[in-house]
Parts: C-alpha cells; structure tokens; sequence
C-alpha cells in the first residue's frame, strides 16, 4: 500500500509517459491507444460498480452513449467548449445513472441484468428515433474540439484523453481506498452487517450507479472527440459485454485489473487482424480461457505470482 | 430519566406466527442485560427488531427515549446501536482491519468528491477512522492478524472481530448475539472480560442473548428470560436460578444445578 502523496507522484508520472509515447509512436498507434484509453475508463467505472458494489449492469455502453451524445450536442448546438461539454456529458450520463439507480436498488442478480438490458434497449430506440438531434442509425459527425481559436491536433487530442484517463484512474483510486470504496465492497459481501454497521445499502447502490455512468459518460464525450463519429452501433449489447470482459479477465474488484484487461483486449483486434472473421470468436477463446485459468483475473494471477511481504502499517505510531 | 433500551409491547410476526408476543422490558443505561430462553422463544428476533432488520407489527421500541421502531436499519445504527451477529457476517473477501475500519468509518461522513480528491478533510476523517481502528484490534488483541483475510481465519477470531467491529464506533447500547458460540472456555473468558471492560469505558449498555449458563450468569447483572416470544421471568442471575417457571421451562434442574 503506497502514500496518497506516492500514489499522486505515480499517476504525474504515468501521464508524462503516456504523452512522451503518444508523441513517438505516430498517429495511428496514438489513436489506437486513445481508444484503448478510452476503455480503460469506462472499465474502472463498471469494475467500481460490478466488481466493488456487487451490481451487475448490461447497460455500460448506454452511458457511454450518453456522454458521448450529450458533450457531442452540447458542442455543435449549443457552442460549448469540448474541455466544458466533455466534463457535462458525464454529469449528464451520472444523472441519467442515478435515475435508473433509483428502481435498481431493489433488484439484484439476473433482474438487475434484465432491468439494465432494458434500458439498453430504450437509449438505443432514443438515438434512433431522434435522428433530426442525433444523426439516428447514420450517425452523427462530431464538432472538431478547439482550444484558444485554434482546432486541436490529433496528437492534442490525444494527450487530453490520457491526461484525463489517467485523473480518472487517480480519482478511482483515491475512491477505492477511502470510506467510499470500503463502503461498495461491505454492500456486495455483506449487506446484512453492512446496515448494522451504519451503512445506508440503498444510497451505496444509488452512488454507485451514479459513479460508473459517470465514467462511462466521459469515455463516451473523450470517444466522441477521439473519433470523430458516433453512431448507435457503437454503444449497442457488443460494446456492454466488451467492457464486462475487460474487467472479468483483468480482475473484478481491480483498478489495475481494469486498466490491463482494457489494455489488453483493446489491442486484442489490432493483433487478430490477420485473421478478422475470426476475431469474435478468438475474443470469446480469450474469456473462456481467463475463467477456466485465472477464475479472479489477471490481477490475482499477479498478486499469486509475486507475494508480497506483509504491508506494513504506515500514519499511526505502533 | 429514560432507560437506555425500552420495548413497550413489542409484537412481530412472520406469516401467522408470532416470534414475540407482547414483549415489553426496558434496560437501564450502562447495565449488562441478559436475554435468555429456549430455542425459537425469538431471542434473535428481538435483536433484529430493536435494529430494525424486521419490521414490528404493533408496540413500540424506544431508545434513550426516542422512537426507533420504524426507521430503517442504517439510521438506528448511526443513532448508536451496534450488533453482533452469531455467525459474525464478516466481510470474507477483507483483512481484519479492512472489516474494523468500516465499523469506524460510520462517525467519519464526508462527500464522494472530498474522498475522490483526497482533500485534506477527507485524509484527515480516515486518518482518525484508521486510529480508532487500529485501537480497537489493539484492545481485542487482533493486531497480529490485522492484514489477514477474514475468510480462512478460525470462528473464535472472527467472533472477536466482529466485536472488534461493533465497538470501534462506541455504541451506546451494543446488542450481541451469542457472542461467546463456537469460541472454547479460555476465548470466551477473556471475550467477556474484554466486553465487560469496554462496556464500562465507554458506557455502553450490553444485552446479551447467550446459551452458556456459565458465561451469562457471570456477566449479566440482570436477566430476562422469553419462551414463545413473551416475558416469563425477570431477576437477577440468582433470582432467575431459582425461579421455578424458568427451571421449568429453559435451564432444567441439571444446568440449574451445574451453575451452583
């Protein structure tokens, strides 16, 4: 277990090398890396509800779409700034989370899933119908991001989405490790003690849903401003359990198993494009074998294969 | 002044079965109470009742005389009732001090983005969270084990943990359920001395629902005995020894005898 202050040192460190990469690997694998950036966002917001709080959701994707249609609209219509419209976005996906929060906080296990694929359904049905807003199954061209008059570059756009991912990976951890984040683990294992210990379930369950749409509405504005495009396909059932399996093979309950699993599998169809029609079914091959193999993912597979020394106590005199 | 705990004709039903039936006592603040009675005289009802896990169908549970029938478990907690469980519900998947320091964190509430920044308030609320954690597995000698998981520890530990957990907020009247089952002669001795030590620090009030006769006979300072969720008996340990009604119904002449 590191210091606050460490964890901070860690993630400016990160975030000066994901630049210096971004900067000597040219376009494409930048925007490759983008992407995959903008996965590992939305799958540390699903880990901190699936994996911490116990919450099943179908509907990821649906915020995502959210975040990427409402930061999209709010900057071609209403002329917002991205680094404004993008932070609004995800306000907007975590109101959105909170209100299908609200009936979700008394279903669980396969209702839950069901109420969450319902919900699906309607955003997908909503971007549809409305095509006059948001382009319908055409899809919609996303206003260029500017900063100061002048539009970003790729390369700009690029270094705004990992600076950004890797504040919300800061601000995941700093969550995980507080009240909070102790409070989503005591719902899932015990919502029996956790009551009698002070904890309201019902607002635990509503924060958490309100927290990972939050996450999903940013990676849907970053997606949007990354791309270029955003169409309903993007955000359909497929994307949803994606970001399941990124975080089942990395590791539920992770932050770190968030981040590798998204990584990892992000790449996954760069590296099968050899063999394209297969890359579904090598994707299925992948999660079947990280269940079979490491049943609690890649981050436990670590933590097994390099044991620790017993942390040591830190902040209070023995 | 109000008792601490008071029940004023407590029903609570499941179906068409009463688990108690016009159950009314009243606890004075910072006395040991135990509750005893045979299998299903709904001892472990009351306790969920009084916590508010199940509702009451008609009657009233008051604490320091103020109304808690009726509010939701979380709030009755925060109100300053804790709870032991008889099979310890521990957080399987955390280390001791990880279940401790959710028992603290309830006095420390401060905003999502507090903790999200790591504002100084928010370090400052678990650094003293963490402190009063760590003097609790201090108090109930479960530092050695602090980063343990708790799901391959042996029940004895996870019933001190579960004290542990309960006390670390300071509760003005502690409910436990059974706290010494499952833990051998020694364990339970210094359990009970470690309860009854921090009863009278921190002044809470214990009620105390128990099967070993031995362990309760020599901690309650008072008892009331239930069978068929209604009061049959109430006295001190030695009156309730003597009590024909609860030989009878509960200890028998050979346990009456065993405590002598």
């Amino acid at each position: 277990m590191r210091t606050p202050n460490e964890r901070t040192l860690l993630c400016i460190g990160a975030a000066a090398a994901l630049l210096v990469v971004g900067a000597l690997v040219g376009s494409y694998p930048a925007y490759l890396l983008g992407l995959a950036m903008v996965n590992v966002i939305a799958a540390v917001g699903l880990n901190l509800l699936v994996g911490n709080s116990g919450q099943i959701s179908l509907c990821h994707s649906s915020f995502m779409a959210v975040g990427a249609y409402s930061s999209s609209l709010l900057a071609s219509g209403a002329g917002l700034p991205f680094w404004a419209a993008i932070p609004a976005g995800s306000v907007v996906a975590a109101i959105v989370g909170a209100l299908l929060g609200l009936p979700a906080r008394r279903l669980h296990g396969i209702y839950l899933a069901l109420a969450t694929l319902g919900f699906l359904q309607i955003v997908q049905i909503v971007v549809e119908e409305f095509a006059d807003f948001t382009g319908g199954v055409r899809g919609l061209n996303t206003a260029k991001p500017t900063l100061l008059g002048s539009p970003l570059t790729s390369y700009g756009v690029y270094c705004v989405v990992a600076i950004v991912c890797v504040l919300a990976v800061w601000l995941a951890i700093n969550i995980k490790r507080s009240r909070i984040g102790r409070e989503f683990d005591a719902v899932r294992l015990s919502p029996h003690a956790a009551q009698a210990l002070g904890i309201s379930v019902a607002r635990v369950k509503l924060t958490a849903f309100a927290l990972s749409a939050a996450y999903a509405g940013l990676a849907g504005g970053l997606f949007a401003i990354l791309v270029g495009f955003i169409d309903p396909n993007e955000f359909g059932i497929a994307a949803s359990l994606r970001q399941l399996t990124y975080i089942v093979v990395g590791g539920l309950g992770s932050i770190g198993g968030a981040i590798v699993g998204a990584a990892l599998l992000s790449g996954l169809p760069e590296l099968l494009r050899p063999i394209k029609e297969y890359t579904d079914f090598a994707a299925a091959l992948v999660l079947l074998g990280a269940l079979l193999f490491m049943p609690h993912g890649l981050a436990s597979a670590w933590q097994r294969l390099t044991p620790k020394p017993k942390a040591t106590w830190r902040g209070v005199p023995a | 002044m109000s008792p601490r705990l008071e029940l004023v004709d407590v029903c609570v039903g499941f179906g068409g079965v009463r688990a108690v039936d016009g159950l009314s006592f009243s606890v004075a603040a910072s006395q040991i109470r135990g509750l005893i009675g045979p299998n299903g005289a709904g001892k472990t009802t009351v306790i969920n009742a009084i916590t508010g896990v199940v509702p009451i169908l008609s009657g009233e549970i008051r604490l320091d005389g103020q109304r808690i029938s009726g509010l939701p478990a979380h709030v009755i907690s925060r109100m300053g009732v804790g709870r032991t469980f008889q099979h310890v519900e521990a957080f399987g998947e955390l280390s001791v001090l990880e279940n401790v320091l959710i028992g603290a964190g309830r006095a420390a509430d401060r905003g999502l983005l507090s903790y999200a920044l790591s504002l100084p308030s928010a370090r400052a609320s678990e650094a003293s969270v963490r402190s009063q954690a760590m003097a609790a597995l201090e108090a109930f000698d479960l530092l050695a084990v602090r980063d343990e998981r708790t799901s391959g520890l042996p029940f004895g530990l996870l019933k001190r943990m579960d004290l542990a957990r309960s006390m670390v907020a300071s509760p003005k009247l502690l409910l436990m359920d059974e706290p010494t089952s499952g833990m051998s002669e020694s364990e339970a001795d210094s359990a009970i001395a470690t309860a009854r030590e921090l009863a009278r620090m921190h002044r809470t009030t214990l009620l105390v629902v128990e099967h070993n006769m031995r362990v309760m006979m020599s901690l309650a300072q008072h008892i009331t005995v239930v069978q068929f969720g209604s009061l049959i008996a109430e006295g001190s340990p030695a009156e309730i020894q003597a009590n024909p009604t609860v030989i009878d119904a509960y200890l028998g002449e050979e346990a009456s005898d065993a405590v002598h």
